[in-house]
């Protein structure tokens, strides 16, 4: 039978969990022990994170480059995709920062991917709703930000 | 699908994840537009990545014209007061951008920038008449800005196709060598007979200066024609040789003769430990400069493109193991010139 190893949220629920998805991602790996709590990640994030790690369990060797190369496509594998499809927008954005935080890699560019085609085809005031974010700019920033950055306006 | 309603906002998500969702639209320009005018936060994370490849091939005038009006804000007051006394009167020169736009700059085409300059040239002035010595100050000024403050350069392309263009005198500016050291792809093509001796050593500073600093090119891309006195292929060899791990290489020279060709595959015989990739267009070649092919123990592909191979050449770089494509000379250029 595989180690198993425990990790506490930061809510305090515990996760048994095969010692192979720690040794992938050395964060994990690195808090693998007697109290071995994640302060920012709540139980109900780290159970998507958990339940993703453990499908790609058997993949190979992660291999990152410093270089952005990888993020050249938009395509996402059958199985993340239903997964990623299956959680709220919430839910998307907790996963896309405990991925970012615990350093899994491919987890973070699929929820990065998801959000980027969400982005894709909006327009300013759609983009804003779809993701609630308040416009801070004071009016002459706004309106310098946009002639500085005109020649790229194709609209 | 609809995702509801969201409690979390990414107004305030931090700058790192923003980063990573909007390295995935560093070729829309349309999306990034959107993004740096959603909010503040947002702004801070699309701006760099809008502005690492702004020069391309525009169709519209407009916009290198806009691109360039940005660029000139950006110039220091020194800069700006050269400008304005070699007869430039535009208002950008007045006003202070928001971001330092050339900082973000990562992809250059000189040929691109050139023709950007042309454009806000024909279009960017409030008289009739280009004053006579305005285009030099003005070029001179656009890329000391870049090739002083721009922090991480990872491709440039020098040279173009064309019998009326110049090189500039890069070589002087004084952060220009850490600026050339980032460089991790590098491209040179033209026919240089057309040079002028001003523009040909503009050149050969460039490259000299390149084998000095540049040190950790990926990729090098050759495409030239006959280089009667070896000045530049003298360069090439020893911005070849000064690599650390070259990966793939591409060379091309039409009209160049046998001897150009073995003292290249010469030099990159420093390179035989990382060399995957490797392209021969369009160039004379004999068993002497297929020779130096045993020693690239990880070349995965090598690429012969209208070389006029013969059978036993190609027969003996397949005895060395490795994957060899030929494109013969009867085939159409059109459809088999694409690039790895």
């Amino acid at each position: 039978e595989n180690e198993t190893i425990t990790l506490r949220s930061s809510d305090g629920i515990e996760f048994h969990i095969d010692a192979r998805i720690a040794n992938r991602y050395t964060l994990l790996n690195n808090w693998n022990g007697e109290n071995a709590s994640l302060p920012n990640v709540t139980g109900k994030v780290l159970e998507k994170v958990l339940e993703w790690c453990e499908h790609h369990i058997n993949d190979p060797p992660l291999n990152y480059d410093n270089d952005d190369s990888r993020r050249r496509n938009f395509e996402i594998d059958d199985w993340d995709e239903n997964f990623i499809n299956c959680v709220n927008q919430d839910m998307l954005f907790e996963i896309i920062l405990a991925a970012n935080y615990l350093d899994i890699k491919p987890l973070l560019d699929i929820g990065c991917k998801t959000v980027a085609n969400m982005i894709k085809s909006k327009s300013l005031e759609e983009i804003r709703s779809t993701f609630n974010i308040v416009n801070d700019f004071t009016p002459e920033e706004e309106e310098a930000i946009r002639r500085e950055n005109e020649w790229a306006d194709d609209q | 699908m609809n995702r509801g309603y969201s409690y979390i906002s990414l107004t305030d998500f931090p700058g790192e994840c923003l980063y990573e969702i909007f390295l995935y639209l560093k070729n829309d320009n349309d999306s990034l537009f959107n993004c740096l005018m959603v909010n503040r936060n947002w702004c801070r994370q699309a701006i760099p990545l809008l502005w690492r490849k702004p020069f391309r091939k525009h169709p519209d005038v407009t916009m290198p014209f806009l691109l360039i009006r940005t660029y000139l804000s950006c110039l220091s007051d020194s800069a700006k007061k050269r400008l304005s006394a070699a007869g430039c009167r535009h208002r950008a020169l007045l006003s202070k951008p928001l971001f330092p736009y050339p900082l973000y700059l990562r992809e250059l085409d000189f040929a691109e920038l050139d023709y950007a300059l042309d454009i806000w040239l024909s279009y960017g002035l409030e008289y009739e008449y280009e004053p006579p010595t305005l285009r030099h100050v003005l070029s001179t000024e656009v890329y000391n800005l870049f090739f002083t403050h721009c922090k991480s350069l990872w491709n440039l392309r020098i040279g173009q196709w064309d019998d009326e263009y110049s090189v500039m005198d890069i070589a002087q500016i004084v952060r220009a060598p850490q600026t050339l050291s980032t460089l991790r792809h590098f491209e040179l093509c033209g026919d240089f007979d057309w040079l002028t001796y001003e523009d040909l050593d503009n050149l050969s500073n460039i490259l000299t200066i390149m084998s000095h600093f540049t040190f950790d090119l990926q990729s090098l891309k050759i495409d030239m024609s006959l280089d009667e006195d070896k000045c530049l292929l003298k360069r090439l060899r020893r911005l070849i040789k000064a690599q650390s791990a070259l990966k793939s290489f591409i060379y091309s020279q039409k009209h160049g003769c046998v001897m150009d060709t073995k003292s290249i595959m010469m030099a990159l015989t420093t390179q035989s430990k990382n060399l995957v990739n490797l392209v021969l267009d369009d160039i004379p070649l004999n068993m002497a400069c297929l020779k130096f092919l045993e020693k690239f123990n990880n070349l995965k592909t090598i690429r012969f493109m209208f070389c006029n191979i013969k059978s036993s050449e190609v027969n003996y770089c397949k005895d060395t193991g490795k994957f060899i494509d030929v494109v013969p000379d009867e085939d159409d250029a059109e459809g088999n010139g694409d690039e790895p």
